[in-house]
């Protein structure tokens, strides 16, 4: 600071005199009164002449009095536990001021479909997710941050590696296309189809709302399907208001299984050894195969893969925003960059955002504004070599004598080096995405009561993916050449609404009417060009068509476009009618028609109706003083879905042209695996939604109840052919599925002192699917997988039964039991137990079942938040239990134990005479594979529940005198541990994060962040 | 609404359809050639292999491991577990559905070309003859299916067996009449003389079906042989001849010659090592390491070309394969299996004591430090026993390290011995020098060899009681396969031929050539064929008379036939 005085002091010169001219332009006295909704005095109340220093707290009557420099200048009135209120002074001298609390006002405007509504006017389900809470987890996408807090909403990540996005379903699976794009809910960004949620910056959201009910989605018709997620972004303001929000952290400390080293491992491998041999080894050394592995072992090389893939790496992201504007133009400008490294060197994500919001009235009747974004970000991506890492014996020299990275551990391994990518100029992998949103509408109120509202949004993204790698890295290993790709994706979507609202009070009636068009197109197109035997690494993606295809420079690298187009138009109306305020009715039915449905099935009709009763606003509830708030709603719609990809119902096929006769080439056109249909109908799902909201005790205990009922009829799914018909699978309306679910949020302010505050929010959904109908009347059987159980949910697994493992005590009965026929082997002690359900002593198909499905028995999220004074402590639990998970890593486990075969997970207990558990059958060197164990299907599938503590924040906010020191309104300073603590039910989840759903690759990884909010 | 249904019209320009594509005599050779992709399947990738190979007399896995023990002894081999059978049967099907695709959409091809459109047609129909075979011999009377699956097909029914060869041998007359003689370059594709052999064989497999003995089983046979003769007869001008010796055969550097087929080729499946984009899958032909043994981790050699790819060893020969070769006489042993492998270390190996002892050597005989010079002897592998293998100065396994006396195969605990004597017919001098332990191999594959139909002679006048005709067919392929001045006391005559003797010589002549496990179902029933493979092949224990047949798979086929019940799987499973 020294190196700048002239500075220093022109800064304190400015603020002098800025100081002074409070003082000098002081020309009024302002009093007042604050009270609570129900008319009572508010004591403690802070108010502050905006933009100035001067502030004063309410007496024990709520009564004030400030002196304020003009007419012009805004008061501002905040207490804990409720909404911040804003009063212009104008010529007023003696205000009355009535404050709202912050939870559950039935005040608050609520985004829906096409519109606003007042909370207390609503009939449909429609959850509000609170600003603040979206940037407590440091993500970078602010769906992540919903995890666990909106019930009915079950959110998980979908992996570890950097900038990976969500998996995410609002009341559960209903239709059975296995496409993530066709279970998303519809997301809506400012009123706006077609934008990337995971493009938003999270700083720039104002607020989020979740429809879950067919009432409050149907307006969305077919696109509403699965759940609208309506996202509003911040806009201008009267006040300006200049933020910076940013925090630095660590992303790491991955829980992973620890691979056999040592001992450990030569044990498996002896054990072995012992049964194919009867007996020990004389020696371990025996154990190895003569050469660079017995050396290795010798030479007491021992390597933890696991351990040396991984890294801990950086994570962090900075916001500057701008709220301004004035009576006819307001402004938000925003502008951020966010980086995460993951936890695998190579692997990052950085993102650079805008966004500009600008409204404009530009007449008493036009009114017209811009939303618009433009995201660019930049992935680097590996190959996740952890696999290999757990799977590569643990033996060998990971670097040469000058610390370069050896291909090979072993010389003449089979086995590459999980460390091979990161050999220079080896490998790259790097993505580039644009995408620019720009929305535009025009408003029209020519008479009062009435909007005529024009959107026309379109969003536009260009991609761009890079891929190199030599010969010898994980994926080309022993297998392909130096390998180098360029991949381009170019896509364009439009979104035209007209939305007519006409809305009418007259004595107790108030009437609402919509009426709306909607068209949207999609068009995406894609290149992409294949290079092979690149000759300068340096060139790493580029220059592809200076690759050789060996002794034949006539056959160029290989390339391809595609384009892919999908549209919809849509008339939809509504009508909302209140009669005093208490009995509310909400009646709407859409047109939908969409391109990728067969001709003469594109178009249907979704109706849908709702009632509502605020009970709390009845005479006889007058006395009641402690129901703030009680509401019964009931709804039905019906909600269509085309889910599935377009020109799904054409029969297709696919040319080739990498087949030849001798050396010449013969390009051919084989059949596509999809046999199209011509008579794919719509698939509909018809849900009734009951509820109740309620606030008690001056609004102290709040919350909502939900039950739902779904019933999805006409099921569209891509099923099994039998292979002997030689085409793979064929689009048909199946089957039909019921949901029923509960779902439960309560918030509750527990203490409530003008010092010490401690509220406790609890979201709780508990949910059953399953399928009630197929199409033949039975279960279509097909992989574990993907097979469809009557009475069981969509996404089932279905294998063998495993009842634990063979015992020395069992022997006889064990063999009894055959394996595949009745002519197949039988069991042995240590064989896994398989459960023999039709009793007839062979274990084959027969004996396959359900054995558990993905869909948890129920999931909550609890959140605790304790301030005090400036301070405060949150502690965000998350639970999801009763799901079983398919654990790729299960069969991981390696009978043989064999050098050029596999290691496996450390802590997996296998059985041998003296250690009779019942985890994994007994090694062996003869399986050199697990699937060579009869039965090792069922392995994978045990249960995923797991309770974790995903995140704890500790915060200071400055006191308003202390950051006002700072020269700005508010600094908020912040400590974050994310994904801090998880406990799996399942013994075997020990070292591993359940939520990640069972995937080996890509594990999930903890953040430790530091952060701080600062307001200008 | 109806700008707005225009607008929901599909626009598919990325897309195709056959109606498209398969419309013009250009286009529709592109389902001609689509036709051909999924042989290389079976012929190149190891499923094939095992469904062929292994199972029988010829082959064990390789250190008695348990890669594919369905396919190699039996065990658990059921409709869930197994991979060659339920991988092959998805592919087999799926060239049946894109022959019967080119053959029912060929009128609207717009031909007017005849001998073009009947070329192509043979094609079709020789390929669909073909994958029948396989599919019908593996898994006997399943769903003959005829016409291209255009719908939700979701029943089947089963027909017999006859019914399967009748519409093979349809297919392949129309295929013998209309084929050319030579593609020319485009030596990959079905010629008539494919047909032929195709034929041949076919006929040959459907006398079986016959009883034994029959007018009619005796009608087939009778046409097996003059088919067989016929190709014989004219090989000249179809352009196909025998090489003079089995060396000459199996020489790598005759896999393929100036993109030619091999000459003793009736029917081959090509890879190109010129042009790459030519191979539907990078690795290409992997066949040339499933046979290898383990030598690159052997004192004084590793890794190398023209010793092939040793990691992905799957199969080892059984002690009855070695000792069917009197190998004093027969040069198709030595032709067939490599005993002997020279050094090819970069510098001379310096005996150490650890591998003194590794190797079981006699220290005093071969001190620490003796050399095994470049080019010299380094591994000896041999099914005869070598009485002074402790004192030679290169590493030896003889037949009693690597089998027991009563011929099954001994437990190498020690990882790392785990040899025997290897298969070299596939050895593939085409693979990228640069990466010799890359699975990628570029040699053609010959599916039908002229020798062949020597052995179809000699099979069905045996069966014809001309056992005669029979000897001086299999002394046509002895001739050649003696060694210089052998020949005359190599030759066989009438009194020696019977069924095992027909078995014996076949083994000799196309061990490892996709064809054995067809070969003893087809001349072996009931509990002759499980006595047969156990005796042989003693490491197998498990095999019953209904592994005769392969089992319909559960996933992908029963699971998703809606009459599973009533199509039924087959016996024994």
């Amino acid at each position: 600071m020294t190196g700048k005085p002239s500075l220093k002091c022109l800064t304190a010169f400015l603020l002098l005199l800025l100081a002074n001219s409070y003082l000098f332009a002081q020309e009024k006295i302002v009093t007042g009164k604050v009270k609570d909704p129900q008319g009572n005095p508010l004591p403690g109340v802070n108010v502050n002449v905006w933009g100035s220093r001067q502030s004063v707290t309410a007496d024990v009557t709520g009564s004030f009095s400030i002196p304020v420099p003009s007419d012009n200048s805004t008061l501002v009135f905040s207490f804990v536990g409720f909404l911040q209120k804003e009063v212009k002074v104008g010529d007023q001298t003696d205000l009355q001021v009535t404050m709202a609390y912050d939870n559950a006002d039935l005040d608050q405007v609520v985004v829906v479909g096409y519109g606003t509504q007042r909370r207390r006017d609503l009939t449909g389900s429609v959850y509000s997710v609170k600003p603040g809470q979206i940037t407590q987890t440091p993500t970078f996408n602010a769906l992540e941050a919903l995890q666990g807090r909106v019930p009915g909403l079950d959110i998980t990540r979908s992996s570890g590696n950097a900038g990976a996005g969500v998996n995410i379903l609002v009341r559960g699976q209903r239709t059975l296309n296995v496409a993530q794009v066709v279970q998303e809910p519809l997301y809506i960004i400012d009123g706006f189809q077609g934008g990337n949620i995971a493009d938003l910056n999270p700083n720039d959201i104002e607020s989020v709302e979740v429809l879950r009910d067919a009432s409050a989605t149907a307006i969305y018709g077919w696109m509403g399907a699965n759940g609208v997620i309506i996202v509003t972004t911040k806009k201008g303001k009267e006040r300006p208001k200049v933020s910076y929000n940013g925090y630095y952290g660590v992303n790491g400390y991955t829980a992973y299984p620890k691979p056999r080293i040592g001992d450990d491992y030569v044990k498996l491998r002896r054990e072995a050894y012992r049964t194919t041999n009867g007996d020990y080894p004389a020696n371990d050394e025996l154990l190895f195969t003569a050469g660079p592995e017995r050396d290795a072992y010798l030479a007491d090389q021992w390597i933890d893969w696991v351990d040396l893939v991984q890294r801990n790496g950086v994570q962090q992201s900075h916001t500057a925003s701008i709220q301004s504007g004035g009576d006819k133009t307001k402004v938000f400008f925003s502008t951020g960059y966010y980086k995460e490294e993951g936890a695998l060197r190579g692997n990052d994500m950085t993102r650079y955002n805008a966004r500009l919001n600008y409204d404009q009235r530009i007449s008493n009747v036009f009114k017209s504004g811009l939303l618009t974004q433009v995201t660019y970000s930049k992935t680097n991506l590996r190959t996740d070599p952890i696999t290999n890492a757990l799977t590569t014996i643990p033996l060998g020299q990971v670097y040469d004598d000058l610390g370069n990275i050896r291909v090979v551990a072993l010389d003449n391994s089979a086995r590459v080096s999980p460390l091979s990518d990161e050999r220079p100029l080896a490998y790259k992998h790097e993505q580039l995405r644009t995408n620019l949103t720009a929305n535009g509408y025009l408003e029209l109120t020519p008479v009062n009561g009435l909007s005529i509202r024009s959107n026309l949004g379109t969003s536009i993204s260009f991609f761009r993916t890079g891929y190199f790698g030599d010969s010898l890295t994980v994926q080309n290993f022993n297998r392909n050449p130096t390998t180098a790709r360029q991949q381009t994706g170019f896509s364009r979507f439009y979104n035209w609404d007209n939305i007519l609202t006409f809305t009418r009070k007259f004595n107790d009636h108030g009437l609402t009417l919509t009426a709306l068009t909607s068209y949207t197109r999609s068009d995406e197109e894609g290149l992409v060009y294949n290079g092979i035997r690149q000759l300068a690494m340096s060139q790493y993606f580029y220059a592809l068509e200076n690759g050789t295809w060996v002794a034949n420079p006539g056959n160029g690298p290989s390339s391809g476009s595609d384009y892919t187009k999908a549209t919809s138009f849509s008339y939809a109306g509504r009508i909302n009618y209140s009669y005093k305020g208490k009995y509310l009715l909400t009646a709407s039915l859409r047109a939908d028609g969409v391109s990728r449905l067969a001709p003469g099935q594109k178009w249907d009709y979704f109706p849908s109706a709702a009632v509502a009763w605020n009970i709390h606003q009845e005479d006889f509830m007058q006395n009641a003083l402690f129901v703030n708030n009680l509401k019964l709603r009931a709804s039905y719609g019906i909600a269509g879905n085309a889910g599935l990809p377009a020109y799904a119902t054409q029969n297709g096929i696919i040319g080739g042209v990498n087949l030849g006769f001798g050396d010449a080439n013969a390009p051919y056109y084989i059949f596509n695996t999809i046999v199209g249909t011509p008579n794919l109908g719509w698939e509909k799902t018809a849900s009734t939604n009951l509820a109740m909201d309620f606030a008690f005790f001056k609004s102290r205990l709040y919350g909502t109840v939900e039950v739902y009922r779904a019933h999805t009829t006409d099921i569209l799914f891509s099923r099994s052919l039998p292979q002997s018909t030689g085409r793979g699978s064929v689009w048909q309306n199946i089957c039909e599925t019921k949901n029923k679910g509960i779902e439960l949020a309560i918030s509750s302010v527990n203490v409530n002192t003008s010092d010490f505050r401690w509220t406790t929010n609890l979201t709780y959904t508990s949910a059953r699917e399953e399928i009630t109908s197929l199409i033949d009347g039975k279960d279509i059987l097909s992989t574990e997988r993907n097979s469809l159980l009557l009475g069981h949910p969509v996404s089932s697994f279905f294998t063998y039964k495993k009842l634990g493992i063979w015992q020395t005590s069992e022997a006889a009965k064990a063999s009894e039991l055959k394996w595949g026929t009745s002519a197949g082997t039988g069991f042995k002690p240590g064989d896994i137990k398989l459960a023999d359900l039709n009793g007839d002593s062979i274990i084959n198909g027969e004996d396959r079942t359900f054995v558990g499905s993905t869909v948890p028995k129920w999931y909550a999220g609890l959140q605790n938040t304790f301030s005090y004074k400036g301070f405060e402590l949150s502690v965000y639990v998350f639970a999801r239990w009763g799901q079983v998970i398919d654990a790729e890593f299960m069969t991981r486990y390696t009978p043989s134990g064999t050098g050029t075969s596999n290691n496996g997970p450390a802590k997996f207990d296998y059985w041998t005479p003296e250690n009779p558990t019942n985890d994994f059958p007994r090694p062996n060197l003869g399986m050199n594979s697990i699937t060579n164990v009869n039965g090792y299907q069922t392995l994978s599938f045990i249960d995923g529940s797991f309770f974790k503590v995903k995140t704890v924040q500790v915060a200071y906010t400055l006191p308003a005198s202390a950051s006002r020191k700072l020269y700005t309104e508010r600094i908020r300073i912040y400590a974050t541990g994310n994904n801090i603590f998880t406990k799996a039910k399942n013994k075997l989840l020990t070292d591993y994060d359940p939520e990640r759903g069972g995937s080996e690759s890509s594990p999930l990884s903890r953040q430790v962040i530091v952060g701080v909010n600062v307001d200008f | 609404m109806t700008s707005c249904e225009k607008q929901l019209n599909e626009y598919n320009p990325g897309g195709s359809t056959a109606e498209e594509i398969w419309t013009s005599p250009q286009g529709f050779v592109t389902a001609v050639n689509a036709a051909y992709v999924v042989q290389r399947e079976w012929y190149g990738k190891e499923d094939g292999i095992f469904m062929g190979e292994t199972g029988t007399d010829l082959w064990f896995n390789r250190e008695k491991n348990t890669y594919a023990r369905q396919n190699t002894k039996y065990e658990g081999l059921s409709p869930v577990d197994g991979n060659p059978p339920k991988q092959t049967w998805m592919h087999l099907w799926r060239g049946i559905n894109q022959c019967n695709a080119g053959i029912g959409r060929i009128d609207n091809a717009g031909f007017t070309d005849m001998v073009e459109k009947n070329k192509r047609l043979g094609e079709l129909r020789f390929l669909r003859a073909f994958y029948y075979w396989h599919i019908v011999e593996s898994w006997g009377g399943v769903m003959l299916r005829t016409k291209e699956t255009d719908s939700v097909a979701l029943h089947a029914k089963r027909s017999p067996v006859e019914d399967f060869y009748s519409l093979m041998i349809d297919d392949l007359l129309f295929a013998k009449d209309n084929l050319p003689i030579s593609w020319g370059a485009e030596y990959g594709r079905a010629s008539k003389k494919s047909a032929m052999g195709l034929l041949a064989r076919v006929y040959l497999s459907r006398a079986y079906y016959s009883p034994d003995g029959s007018a009619d089983a005796n009608s087939w046979f009778t046409k097996a042989r003059d088919m067989a003769q016929e190709v014989i007869t004219k090989k000249a001008e179809l352009q196909t001849d025998l090489w003079a010796t089995p060396g000459e055969l199996w020489n790598p550097a005759n896999n393929k010659k100036n993109g030619e087929a091999n000459k003793e080729s009736l029917y081959t499946i090509t890879w190109s090592a010129k042009n790459l984009t030519a191979n539907n899958q990078p690795s290409g032909n992997v066949t040339h390491s499933t046979f290898l043994t383990l030598y690159s981790n052997k004192p004084g050699l590793t890794a190398a070309i023209e010793y092939g790819r040793d990691n992905s060893r799957r199969l080892m020969p059984t002690l009855f394969l070695l000792d069917l070769f009197d190998e004093t006489k027969d040069a198709r042993y030595e032709a067939s299996f490599q005993e002997t492998w020279a050094s090819n270390a970069a510098s001379p190996y310096a005996w150490n004591a650890t591998d003194l002892t590794t190797y079981n050597k006699d220290a005093s005989a071969v001190p620490a430090g003796t050399t095994i010079p470049a080019g010299s002897t380094a591994l000896l592998i041999t099914k005869n026993v070598v009485a002074d293998k402790k004192t030679r100065p290169y590493v030896v396994y003889d037949r009693n390290d690597i089998y027991n006396v009563d011929g099954t195969i001994k437990t190498q605990s020690q990882s790392t011995h785990w040899v025997y004597p290897a298969l070299r017919k596939f050895i593939d001098l085409n693979r990228p020098a640069a990466t010799p332990t890359a699975d990628i191999g570029y040699n053609d594959i010959f599916v039908i060899r002229l020798a062949e139909m020597y052995m179809i002679t000699a099979e069905a006048e045996h069966k014809l009681g001309n056992n005669q005709a029979a000897a001086d067919a299999i002394n046509v392929l002895r001739t050649r396969a003696a060694k210089p001045g052998q020949a005359a006391s190599f030759m066989v005559s009438a009194g020696d031929i019977n069924t095992e003797f027909i078995l014996a010589e076949r083994g000799r002549e196309f061990c490892g050539e996709w064809m054995r496990w067809f070969d003893l179902k087809r001349m072996l029933k009931g509990q002759d064929f499980v006595d047969y493979i156990k005796t042989s092949n003693p490491d197998i224990t498990l095999v019953q008379d209904f592994h005769r047949l392969r089992p319909i798979p559960q996933v992908g086929e029963m699971d998703a036939l809606l009459n599973r019940e009533e199509f039924g799987q087959n016996p024994g499973y």
